[in-house]
């Protein structure tokens, strides 16, 4: 388990996270949701052990940092570096091989695995800087593999790729939650926080919420969060599909919200509202 | 026909010790100094190299000032102005509001200043020439014992540091998260950018040492989008622009470390034009 004991960071001489407590089981799929300059990254960062508190705590039980694999936002990897995909993913294996150890022979076949799990079979020897979007978040995804940790830390895995590679790696998060893996993970799109999260922390610098999706993610919480265009939601008349009825969130005041419509297409929101 | 071939390029090698002894720092230094200049480049740290080549020079000032041109004095200050100066720029960034490449230029811009000042207030119109642009063909068996010397340790730090190095360049928010190397990678690196610097200093002069760690890695990038490769062309191009820079100094009277940036300048733009990964005549 992971306790976080009234967390207070500062971030570039501002308070990034003000007084967070919470609790993340073993095992748990937990979303971080908030606007931008919430404190999502922070959170994570703290988790990680790369922020120092300013006070308060983070308890990772009998984990250390050693057990934490992370993946960053892809806009901060510089892409036009000279190297393999096989190369990149075998970053992973860090906490093993170090600086000097040879890649042997069983960290191959998990390299030929985390790449296989992703769908990446048959690109091992391109440059990273020939992939697609879709590709290069594959290959984030085998690297976490790769690195074999009991927390798995995702900051915004799902921008800007597409709804197939989206589910596709989804499934890949599953598999790893069904081996009793935590992961927690920064996330703008609500819909599928929604869809696929079953805890939330929504956090504005200050903690909105923690816990179960449907009763965190509340019209009155988004709004404090900073999704006030969220926060009345309309009666929806429409849903993305007829089985697609688990992206309804059911409202405290009886309302359904289709919170993936209202996402892709404010305008449509708005005209409701 | 042969023969003169033979007597206008490896005759000036083959009978004239100073010339082997250039050509032979020369390729010490490529063997050194390319690989630093091919990961200054990948970090997009073209220009730091620049400013740190510059700040060594009150090191090597003060090391004249002591002890007049001797070669031990000159390196010592260069290896400790060149760290004093890159520890403090990134000291002031981190401390005050300015950005390291602002804090990093107005440091050099001192140390250059303080350079001169001290050299042509004790020595020579001479000295200081051959502080700025170097005297290859005067290198003498201590310095290219020196250099080979800067070589061997610079060689077998980057084979440690080539794994840290690479992850933390291509993606150090990962790397940070796996390793509390990746300080140490990047301040290691930043050392062997001074001693390779401080090497070339000898031979190329503080204003052109740089030139042979960025020109070849910036036209080897041209060519190749692999980092072995990319290694193998920058010391390559080093080395052959080496030999063309001497021949040109031998036999027209050229300055000789110009000479040799000025090859390696004339690669550079061929390669600007028709290389294949980004040259502007290039289909890909």
């Amino acid at each position: 388990m992971i306790s976080i004991i009234d967390l207070c960071v500062n971030y570039k001489d501002s308070l990034a996270l003000d007084g967070i407590s919470t609790e993340i089981k073993q095992g748990e799929l937990v979303a971080i949701v908030g606007a931008n300059g919430a404190g999502k990254s922070t959170l994570l960062k703290s988790i990680m052990g790369q922020l120092k508190p300013s006070s308060g705590y983070i308890d990772l039980g009998k984990l250390t940092p050693k057990d934490i694999a992370y993946l960053p936002q892809s806009h901060q990897i510089d892409r036009q570096f000279p190297i393999t995909v096989r190369e990149f993913v075998s970053a992973g294996a860090w906490q093993r091989i170090s600086f000097w150890k040879m890649f042997n022979r069983a960290e191959k076949v998990l390299l030929e695995q985390a790449l296989s799990k992703v769908n990446l079979t048959g690109v091992e020897d391109r440059q990273i800087s020939a992939l697609s979007g879709g590709q290069f978040q594959r290959m984030l995804f085998a690297r976490m593999l790769m690195q074999d940790a009991d927390i798995l830390l995702l900051d915004e895995p799902f921008a800007a790729i597409d709804a197939q590679t989206t589910m596709d790696l989804m499934e890949v998060i599953h598999d790893c939650q069904n081996q009793g893996k935590t992961i927690i993970t920064v996330i703008h799109d609500l819909a599928l926080v929604n869809r696929f999260f079953p805890n939330v922390i929504l956090l504005a610098k200050q903690l909105i919420g923690s816990g179960k999706t449907q009763s965190v993610m509340t019209g009155s919480n988004l709004s404090k969060a900073g999704y006030q265009h969220l926060a009345y939601i309309p009666h929806q008349t429409q849903t993305l599909s007829e089985n697609d009825t688990s992206r309804q969130s059911e409202q405290p005041d009886g309302k359904n919200a289709d919170y993936s419509q209202i996402c892709s297409n404010p305008a449509h929101y708005e005209e409701s509202a | 026909m042969i023969s003169e071939l033979y007597s206008l390029f490896i005759e000036p090698f083959s009978d004239f010790s100073f010339m082997q002894r250039a050509l032979w720092g020369c390729i010490v230094l490529s063997i050194s100094a390319t690989p630093i200049g091919v990961f200054l480049t990948l970090r997009k740290m073209s220009l730091t190299g620049d400013a740190m080549a510059h700040a060594i020079l009150p090191g090597a000032a003060i090391g004249f000032l002591v002890a007049g041109v001797s070669i031990t004095a000159m390196t010592i200050g260069g290896i400790v102005a060149g760290c004093l100066v890159a520890i403090l720029a990134g000291v002031v960034a981190r401390h005050s509001n300015a950005e390291e490449d602002s804090s990093l230029a107005a440091f050099y811009l001192l140390s250059l200043a303080t350079g001169v000042l001290i050299i042509s207030a004790k020595g020579s119109n001479m000295d200081l020439l051959h502080v700025l642009f170097g005297s290859v063909l005067a290198l003498n068996n201590d310095a290219l014992i020196l250099l080979t010397s800067i070589a061997t340790i610079s060689l077998l730090a980057l084979a440690v540091l080539y794994r840290p190095l690479v992850f933390e360049c291509v993606d150090p928010a990962f790397f940070r998260s796996v390793s509390k190397l990746s300080s140490v990678a990047h301040y290691g690196f930043l050392l062997l950018v001074v001693l390779n610097l401080v090497a070339g200093f000898h031979a190329l002069g503080t204003l052109m040492a740089v030139g042979l760690m960025i020109l070849p890695a910036a036209i080897a990038r041209f060519w190749s989008e692999k980092l072995g490769a990319m290694l193998i062309i920058a010391f390559a191009t080093s080395v052959i622009s080496s030999y063309f820079g001497l021949f040109l100094s031998f036999h027209a009277s050229f300055a000789t470390s110009p000479a040799i940036v000025l090859v390696m300048g004339s690669i550079y733009i061929m390669s600007l034009l028709f290389g294949r990964h980004g040259g502007l005549l290039s289909n890909n």
